[in-house]
Order: structure tokens, then C-alpha cells, then sequence
């Protein structure tokens, strides 16, 4: 009888134990770190600020890789394409370090600037893309909203990427347009899907160069010591 | 209207052209490479007079009803004239060579009928695949498109019309690609030993013309003279970056005869689009690879490898491939694989561990170049199915693994967003050892809890079902006192003697039976007193309370015993204490027991008071003796009981109610002795021999042991004593001369002993007169009366009474 006793009060303790870890779950969850709108947020560190550009990074790479992948097995299948073998992009015009010694070697303000350049220069391509999904004929609705996301998550990325800049230039460096504002895909000409698939494949391989980029910039700061 | 003049003006055209040699300038070609310009081209003839003059125009009109406008770029010379994008449109176009006014040709046409893209160019070829027997292969095709044919958006799709043949067959074999088909394009069934050729022209999918055929490539692979089978060709296996910063080309030699020999093969490589072919800038021999450091490295860029070979005087492709780095990334697996135990569950039948590992040491994780993560992969031995956890940091739990048995363990990694998991590492096994104590603990935990559930269940049922019936069983009735080897029927039925008899054996037992006679005594001088009415109707009153008393009580008449008997639940009250109640009984014993004594001869019946307690304090005037109660039990052993006056209840013997009424005293003085001596007459016999009883039994120290305690023993016979005194009070002075008197007899035989004084005073009432203490007994008559001699002292010889009248004491007294 004590025995049971025991029992069911590490139940009712358990049971209370649960029920007061969701309770301080829930309140630890509903803890806004800034209040929009207001002067006195606390500033949110570089470092911070690199993790989640990173993590958005991360994320839009991701989503271009499921992107062009779904997007090949349903217009492109069973063509022995490479994906490797790339035609020439609209993006190619900016001149990016192409190894690690050479992103290491340009200053982590030009670094910085080519991400931007890289990201701006494809907000107009990609918006051509998405209407260009929502008009054609067997678009999967995933595809589509892949590339919705994308397109969202690409605006902040870009929105927290200013702020970086921003603090950057405030702490002595100065922020360079380097790059020039590539042209958008011409209206004419080709197949659609050709057209979509070659920007496809040419913004997968830029998202990575991006997150690679960022990658290698939040380690080059300072404040950042989680490498 | 203007088809009409359009009619009209080609008619005209028609009848120039006819009166004009056919050797005048023409328009040659007006084409489109990539549907976006245009150009149109021609010659001048052989009219020299024209071309003196120089005066050739190309004029066009786009769309209809436009007017004649001269070529936008007119590049002088060249005979041509290039219309860009901003001249360029989806509509129909009118071009005429005019010069000095006379048109020399006239052309209308759509972009899509001009529409005809370059022939591709650097068409090779690449070995794919050869049969076991060597007698035929397949191949792989690869071109490049023309740099001319690049567009503003990056890419125009193109389809392929691929055609080959044996090199002296007469028709062409022909396929045609899909549109955005890209090289490589693989062609099935060649045969060895046999030359083939190969060319291909390219359209766009749904407009223009096809281009021009590609350069003729011939196809020949040498028969081999191996005769090992399966016969394998070289081929590059694997290619791989393991930290997106230098990469590795490895490839099989096969079995090939002659290739196998070292630097017979060569790797080559482009990076980039149209690039030259480089070799390779390291080679590492012993491995068959081809090693590219960071300075060869682009992450971003195309590359393409290939292998190579002269054979049998033929340079030979035997594999190539493309990739881009950032597609080839494989890390290295982690290293340092390790777990410890977190802990074991409280059963022990489960335990939870800690997977350690590092990071591939190949990896810059530091820069953040690289970022892994990494997949934990561990099944039971006898199991097929791998669990697998997803880790970013390079430990991470593993819960809930069964002790007692053995688990594999391994581990790779993979870069976060891209490229291809690593090997997995060596497998560890983990083997977590039972502790039997604890699984046989928890078997017996699991089942006490269940015992004990059940019983608890089975309690509370009984409980809720039969409350009663436990009761019962917890508080049964109250049994019947039983005392040891006395049979209860004989303590119900049987005579009191043979009871005392019993009780005789045991040496504890006194009997308590005739204690109370002294009790009756007073009641007797009470009612001997026929002087004092009042106190006489006190006693009457007393009496009938008693009969009233004794009729309302609950007990029942035995009729066998001729006794009232009645329980008294308020219990018993005082219980009187030995020596007096013994001696009495001594002395009663000693004496012959009269039948007017309404006791049943042979039952003594004790009756409490003897001890004459004496009530110091008068509770009130009239004392309550109505209250009085005179109660037996069934048993003979009867209590008197007295309710009211608060008193502390009295334990007493039975006595025999209805004697009180008839008992005879010995109050009556028949006879006065000429010595002065007083002859108590014989229907009183039994009050003299009480109250010499007294004399004789009062002990000064038992006296004073129950004085002190009056307050707490006070018994109704002292109540009643004290209403006798009250009584004799109230009748006269007497009563202290009374107790002066008494003062003699204590003199006499036991010195302050007032009840006894009191009783003294009681049965020395009668004569009116000072009178003197008859005290002792002188004789006892023949008639049972006895002879009482005033004054006599009581002898020095006569030791103290020590509670028991010694029969020779007795002696003494009575003669």
C-alpha cells in the first residue's frame, strides 16, 4: 500500500511536473525581443544577425535545390541532363571570388556587397519566374510556392543584409556598388521552360555561392565566435 | 486597295527582273541567328556598271503599309546590313536592293522564315560503354554551341538532328533530339573495328530552319586484341571535393591491353564554358588520380574532365564528364566515433548514451567554409533497420537503447544545405550489460504493486459490502465474565455457600458476604429507636424507598434465593475493604445465626457500613435517605448502591432487603444485673452481637485510616448514620452527652472512634439516664441474651485488636 502510495504521488508529481514545464514553455516562448516600431529594442548583435541571414541562406538553398530538382523530373525527365553543365547566367557578369583562398582574400565589405549585388540582381528574374509559373500550364503548386517563399525569404535576407551593411559601414568600412544591375530576361524568344529551367539552375548555383559567402563572412567577424 | 497594289508592284518586280540580266545584285541571305537580329547579305553581281556606281541601297518596309526605309546599319563595304533588337519585331519585312532607281530584288519575309541558328561546333566524341565481347560500343556525343548564337538571356534551346553512318554507307542514320537536350547524347551500337561518321545540325524547337551541319567526325574505335573478358575500358570513377576547396579525379584503368601501362592515360580538363583542354596539374600516379588544388579550383564553374589515350595510333576518349564543385562535395566521415553512457533507466532495462564524434579534420568549419551535419545511424545487431537522428553539433543522446543487447553505431556527415553524405565511419558497438538484480527487482516491484492493488480492491469491496458484518467481527459483544473452573450455572443458581466454598481454595478470596451487617445494624437502631419518630420515619421512609428502589430495578425476583436481585448499572460504588467486612463475618460465623435474621440461614449476607465511615460533612439536613438503594446481583454478590449526594459510590455486599423490616435487635434491656449489668433480650441478639462486634473489632488504626477518608467513602450507611445522629439531634440534647459518652467507651476498648460512639450512643439511648458504659459483654445468656458490665476497662492484657477478634479473645469477652 505505501508502496503504491509512492507510486501514484511520483505520478501526481510527474503529472505536475509536465503540466509546469509546459506552463514555462509556453512562457518562455512569448518573449518578443523587440517591440516593432520602438527606439528602445536592444540592437541585435552581428553575430545574431549573420546566424539568421545564414539560416535564411541555408533555407533558400535548400528550396532552389527541391525547386530545380522537381522542376526537371517534371518538364526535363529523362533527357541525360547535366546539371552541372551550365550555360552562361545572367550573374555571370559579377565577378565573384571563385574558390575559398580567393573569398578569403577580398575585403569582407567587398564580400559583403557581392551577396547584395548577387540577391538584388535576382529579385526581378525571380519575380518573372513566379508569374511565369502562375501562368503556365502543369506548374505543381509546390513549385510554385517554393518559389513564393523563396521570393519572401529572399526580401529579408536582403532586408538583413542592409542592416549588416549598415553597421559595417558605421564601423569604418564603407559599402561599394561594385556590381552592376543586370538586365531581366527578355519577354521573346525560346521556350518558357528552357528559359525557366537554365534561370533555375543558375540561381540554385547562386544561392549556394550566397550561402557560402555568408558562411565565410560570419566567421570573419569578430563578435562571431561559433564557427 | 493595297493588295491590289501589291499585286501590281510584284508584277512589275517580275517584268524588271526579266529585262535585266539574272547576273545583277541579288540578295543573297537575310537570316536570324537567335530570333532577336537579323542580317541580311548580297552580292553585286557581275553588272560592272552598277557596282562602279556604287549605288546599291537596301531599303526594307516593316509591317505593311509602311514606308521604304533604308537599312538602320549599313556597314559600308560589306555588303550587309544588320538589323538589331530595337529593328527587330514578330512581323513581316519587305528588303529591296535598289540603285539610281531601280530595284534589283525585292524580298518579304517573317524573323521565323529567316530564322537559322549556327552549326554547332567542336563536335566530339567519348567512349560509354563497350561490350563484354569488345565487338561493340557505345558513345557519348558532345559539341558546343557557337558563341555567335549566345543571347541576352543566357541560353536559346536548341534541338539536335544527329545523323551517322559507316563511313562508306551511302545514307545517313538520323536522330533527332528533344529540344533542350545538352550534350553529351549517347549513340548505341557502334562496332568496333569500324569507321563511322558523325555530324549534326540544330534548330530551335518550334521556328526557323535548321542550321548547317556540324564538321564530319569520324568514330573508330580499334578492335582490342585482348582476348581478357569481360573486356573494360578506362574510366573515370569518381570525382570529389571533400572540403569545396581542392578536388580529386580518380579513374579505372580496365583492362584495355597496353593502357594498362602507367602515363599511357591522360586526364585533361576545361573549366568554364569553350575553354581549352588543359592536363591535369597533378597527377598522382599510384592512385590512377588526377589531384586539383586551390589554385584549379572554382567552386561555381563548369568543369569537364576526360580521359585519354593514344591506342593503336587513335586518340581515344575514354570517359569524360562535367560537373561543377559545389556538386561534387563529399566530406570526409567524422572521426573520433565514441559514445559513454548518460544513464540507465530506473527498471534497467533501458539506458540512454551520449554519441561523440569530431568533425572531419579536412573540413573548415572554422572559417564557416563548411558546415556539416551529421546523420547517427544505430540499429540492434539482429535488426536490418537503421535509426537514424539528425545532428548539427558533434555529440548528440541516444535514448532509450535496451540493455543487454548489442547495438551498432555509425556515423556520417553531409554539408548542410548541399552535395552528398560523406561514408560512414567504422561501426562501434555498444553493448550496455544487463544488471539482472534490476530486472528481478522490477518483476517484483511490478508485481507487489499489483498485489497490492488488488488487495486494496478487495479491502474496499469489503469494506462498501459488508461493513456490518466486520463489525461484528472487530467489536463482538461483550462476552460473560467466566473465572476459571467455576462452572457460571453454579454462580447463577447455586447456593452462596457452596459458591464461597469455592472461593474458599483460593487464598486471595475473602469473602465479602457478611461485611455488612454492621449496615443493618444501624439501620436497626434506627428503627429500634421508637423515641425519635422522626427518625423512625426516616427509616420507614428509608425502608420503602428501598423496597421502592428495589422494585423499580431491573432485576429480576429469584425466586430460588428468595432475594431481590438487581443489577445496577450505574455499578458498583465502594467496595469495602477488608478487615471489618471479615471480622464481621468471623464473628458472625462465630455466633449462632438467628432465622428471624431474614437472610437465608447458611447466607451470610454482608452488608457495607460496618467500617462505619463516618460522613464528616453533613450533605444536608435531611441527608437524601430516600436515595439510598439496596440492590443485589444475581450472584449473591450484591452492591449497595446510593445515588445522589455526589458521592463516591459504595461497593457493598448483599443484603437481604426484606430483612431490614424483620431483622430483631438487641435493643431491648430485659434485665438489669443488681452489678449494674444490662440483659440485652434475645430478639436483639443480633444487634448486640454486632454492635459488641464493634467493640471488639474497632481498630484504632483501622479507624483512622477510614476517617481521613470520609469524603471519599462516605457510604449512605454513614449518610444514614449521620441522619441517625441528625435525628437524635434534633430530638434532644442527648446527643453530646452522647458523644461524651463515647468518649468512655473508646476509653474502654478503642480510643476516637466516634461511629462507634455514635452506635454506642444509639443503643445507650434507651435509658434516660447517664448510665454506664456497657461495654463489654459480661456473659451471654442462656436466652442468647447478653449481659453487659458497665465500666469495665478493658485489661492491659488485651492487646489491640488488629481486626480479627481472636477467638480467645473472644474468649475473654465472653465468658
Amino acid at each position: 500500500m505505501y508502496d503504491f502510495e509512492i507510486k501514484t504521488r511520483n505520478l501526481l508529481s510527474l503529472l505536475v511536473l509536465v503540466f509546469g514545464v509546459q506552463v514555462g514553455a509556453g512562457v518562455t516562448t512569448v518573449m518578443p525581443v523587440c517591440v516593432n516600431g520602438r527606439g528602445d529594442c536592444r540592437t541585435i548583435s552581428m553575430g545574431e544577425m549573420f546566424d539568421r541571414a545564414v539560416e535564411i541562406s541555408h533555407q533558400l538553398h535548400a528550396l532552389s535545390t527541391d525547386m530545380l530538382n522537381e522542376f526537371n523530373q517534371r518538364f526535363i525527365q529523362g533527357q541525360h541532363l547535366n546539371l552541372s553543365f551550365i550555360n552562361s547566367c545572367h550573374t555571370s557578369n559579377i565577378v565573384t571570388p571563385q574558390n575559398k583562398e580567393a573569398a578569403l582574400r577580398i575585403s569582407r565589405e567587398h564580400l559583403l556587397n557581392l551577396v547584395v549585388a548577387i540577391l538584388r540582381s535576382w529579385q526581378d528574374p525571380l519575380q518573372h519566374a513566379i508569374s511565369e509559373f502562375s501562368n503556365t500550364h502543369g506548374i505543381t503548386s509546390s513549385i510554385l510556392s517554393n518559389s513564393m517563399t523563396i521570393a519572401k525569404q529572399m526580401k529579408q535576407l536582403a532586408k538583413g543584409l542592409r542592416k549588416i551593411s549598415e553597421q559595417v559601414t558605421q564601423h569604418g568600412g564603407t559599402v561599394q556598388q561594385t556590381v552592376q544591375w543586370v538586365q531581366a530576361l527578355p519577354e521573346t524568344g525560346g521556350s518558357i521552360m528552357s528559359h525557366l529551367y537554365n534561370l533555375l539552375r543558375c540561381f540554385r548555383r547562386d544561392t549556394n555561392k550566397i550561402d557560402s559567402y555568408l558562411k565565410l563572412l560570419k566567421c570573419r567577424f569578430p563578435q562571431q565566435s561559433n564557427c | 486597295m493595297a493588295a491590289l497594289w501589291v499585286i501590281w508592284y510584284s508584277l512589275a518586280v517580275a517584268f524588271i527582273d526579266s529585262v535585266y540580266s539574272s547576273d545583277g545584285p541579288t540578295i543573297t541571305e537575310c537570316r536570324s541567328l537567335e530570333q532577336e537580329t537579323f542580317t541580311c547579305r548580297w552580292s553585286e553581281g557581275n553588272n560592272q556598271n552598277l557596282t562602279q556606281h556604287s549605288q546599291l541601297k537596301l531599303l526594307y518596309t516593316k509591317g505593311k503599309n509602311s514606308n521604304w526605309r533604308e537599312c538602320p546599319t549599313d556597314l559600308s563595304g560589306e555588303s550587309t546590313c544588320f538589323f538589331n533588337q530595337s529593328h527587330t519585331a514578330d512581323t513581316e519585312y519587305c528588303v529591296q536592293l535598289k540603285s539610281s532607281n531601280i530595284t534589283h530584288q525585292l524580298r518579304c519575309f517573317t524573323i521565323g522564315d529567316i530564322v537559322k541558328p549556327d552549326a554547332p561546333i567542336s563536335l566530339s566524341w567519348a567512349l560509354l560503354n563497350i561490350s563484354q565481347s569488345g565487338l561493340f560500343m557505345d558513345v557519348q556525343l558532345w559539341w558546343e554551341e557557337p558563341v555567335s548564337s549566345d543571347t541576352s538571356s543566357g541560353w536559346n534551346p536548341r534541338k539536335y538532328e544527329i545523323q551517322y553512318k559507316p563511313q562508306e554507307a551511302e545514307h545517313w542514320q538520323s536522330i533527332e533530339t528533344v529540344p533542350n537536350q545538352h550534350p553529351p547524347q549517347p549513340l548505341y551500337n557502334f562496332a568496333t573495328g569500324k569507321e563511322y561518321v558523325v555530324r549534326l545540325r540544330c534548330t530551335y524547337p518550334n521556328i526557323g530552319n535548321f542550321s548547317d551541319f556540324s564538321d564530319v567526325l569520324k568514330v573508330f574505335l580499334p578492335r582490342s586484341q585482348s582476348v581478357e573478358a569481360p573486356l573494360e575500358r578506362p574510366r573515370i570513377t569518381d570525382c570529389r571535393s571533400p572540403e569545396q576547396e581542392t578536388f580529386t579525379c580518380r579513374w579505372s584503368v580496365g583492362n584495355y591491353q597496353n593502357l594498362t601501362e602507367r602515363k599511357r592515360l591522360r586526364f585533361f580538363y576545361t573549366k568554364g564554358n569553350n575553354a581549352d583542354w588543359k592536363e591535369c596539374p597533378k597527377y598522382i600516379y599510384n592512385e590512377n588520380s588526377c589531384y586539383f588544388n586551390q589554385t584549379y579550383t572554382s567552386i561555381w564553374i563548369s568543369y569537364c574532365v576526360q580521359l585519354k589515350s593514344d591506342f593503336q595510333d587513335q586518340y581515344i576518349t575514354f570517359d569524360k564528364r562535367c560537373f561543377s564543385i559545389d556538386n561534387i562535395v563529399k566530406p570526409d566521415p567524422p572521426i573520433a566515433l565514441n559514445w559513454t553512457l548518460l544513464n540507465i533507466s530506473q527498471s534497467g532495462l533501458l539506458a540512454d548514451i551520449q554519441v561523440l564524434w569530431e568533425a572531419p579534420p579536412t573540413a573548415d568549419i572554422k572559417n564557416g567554409w563548411i558546415s556539416l551535419k551529421y546523420e547517427i545511424q544505430y540499429k540492434a545487431s539482429d535488426s536490418n533497420h537503421w535509426d537514424l537522428i539528425e545532428a548539427f553539433s558533434t555529440s548528440h543522446p541516444v535514448y532509450a537503447l535496451s540493455t543487454g543487447k548489442s547495438y551498432e553505431l555509425r556515423l556520417r556527415c553531409k554539408q548542410i544545405a548541399n552535395g552528398d553524405f560523406s561514408e560512414f565511419t567504422d561501426l562501434v558497438y555498444i553493448f550496455i550489460p544487463a544488471t539482472r538484480s534490476t530486472q528481478a527487482g522490477l518483476l517484483f516491484r511490478l508485481i507487489l504493486v499489483f498485489v497490492l492493488l488488488g488487495m486494496s480492491l478487495v479491502l474496499l469491496l469489503t469494506l462498501f459490502t459488508k461493513s456490518q458484518r466486520l463489525k461484528l467481527f472487530f467489536l463482538p459483544p461483550v462476552p460473560v465474565p467466566k473465572i476459571n473452573g467455576i462452572d457460571p450455572d453454579l454462580l447463577k443458581k447455586g447456593k452462596i455457600d457452596e459458591v464461597n466454598s469455592i472461593f474458599a481454595n483460593h487464598l486471595s478470596y475473602k469473602s465479602d458476604l457478611y461485611i455488612d451487617d454492621p449496615w443493618v445494624e444501624f439501620i436497626d437502631i434506627d428503627l429500634d429507636d421508637p423515641d425519635e419518630k422522626a427518625e423512625v420515619a426516616d427509616t420507614d421512609r428509608l425502608l420503602g424507598q428501598d423496597h421502592l428502589k428495589s422494585d423499580n430495578c431491573l432485576g429480576v425476583k429469584d425466586d430460588d434465593s428468595g432475594r431481590d436481585s438487581c443489577y445496577e448499572p450505574e455499578g458498583p460504588e465502594e467496595v469495602i475493604i477488608g478487615r471489618q467486612g471479615e471480622l464481621s463475618s468471623l464473628q458472625l460465623e462465630g455466633n449462632e445465626r438467628k432465622e428471624n435474621i431474614k437472610n437465608d440461614i447458611g447466607v451470610p449476607s454482608g452488608i457495607s457500613g460496618t467500617d462505619a465511615k463516618w460522613s464528616l460533612q453533613p450533605n444536608s439536613e435531611d441527608c437524601e435517605c430516600s436515595k439510598m438503594q439496596l440492590v443485589t446481583t444475581d450472584k449473591g454478590l450484591s452492591t449497595i448502591t446510593k445515588t445522589g449526594l455526589n458521592q463516591p459510590p459504595l461497593h457493598s455486599q448483599l443484603s437481604n432487603q426484606s430483612s431490614f423490616g424483620k431483622m430483631d435487635f438487641y435493643a431491648q434491656v430485659s434485665d438489669i444485673t443488681p452489678t449494674g449489668g444490662v440483659l440485652l433480650s434475645p430478639g436483639q441478639q443480633n444487634k448486640l452481637q454486632i454492635s459488641l462486634a464493634k467493640e471488639t473489632s474497632l481498630d484504632p488504626k483501622a479507624n483512622q485510616k477510614t476517617k481521613p477518608s470520609d469524603n471519599a467513602y462516605t457510604s449512605e450507611v454513614d449518610a444514614e448514620q449521620f441522619c441517625a445522629i441528625d435525628s437524635s439531634k434534633a430530638s434532644g440534647p442527648g446527643t453530646e452527652e452522647n458523644l461524651n459518652l463515647s468518649s468512655y467507651f473508646t476509653a474502654e476498648s478503642l480510643a476516637n472512634v466516634t461511629v462507634g460512639s455514635c452506635k454506642q450512643t444509639e443503643n445507650t439511648r434507651q435509658p434516660t439516664i447517664p448510665v454506664p458504659d456497657y461495654t463489654s459483654i459480661h456473659m451471654v445468656g442462656s436466652q442468647q441474651s447478653l449481659l453487659l458490665n458497665p465500666n469495665v476497662l478493658p485489661s492491659k492484657s488485651q492487646p489491640p485488636l488488629a481486626g480479627y477478634l481472636m477467638p480467645e479473645q473472644l474468649g475473654n469477652v465472653i465468658p
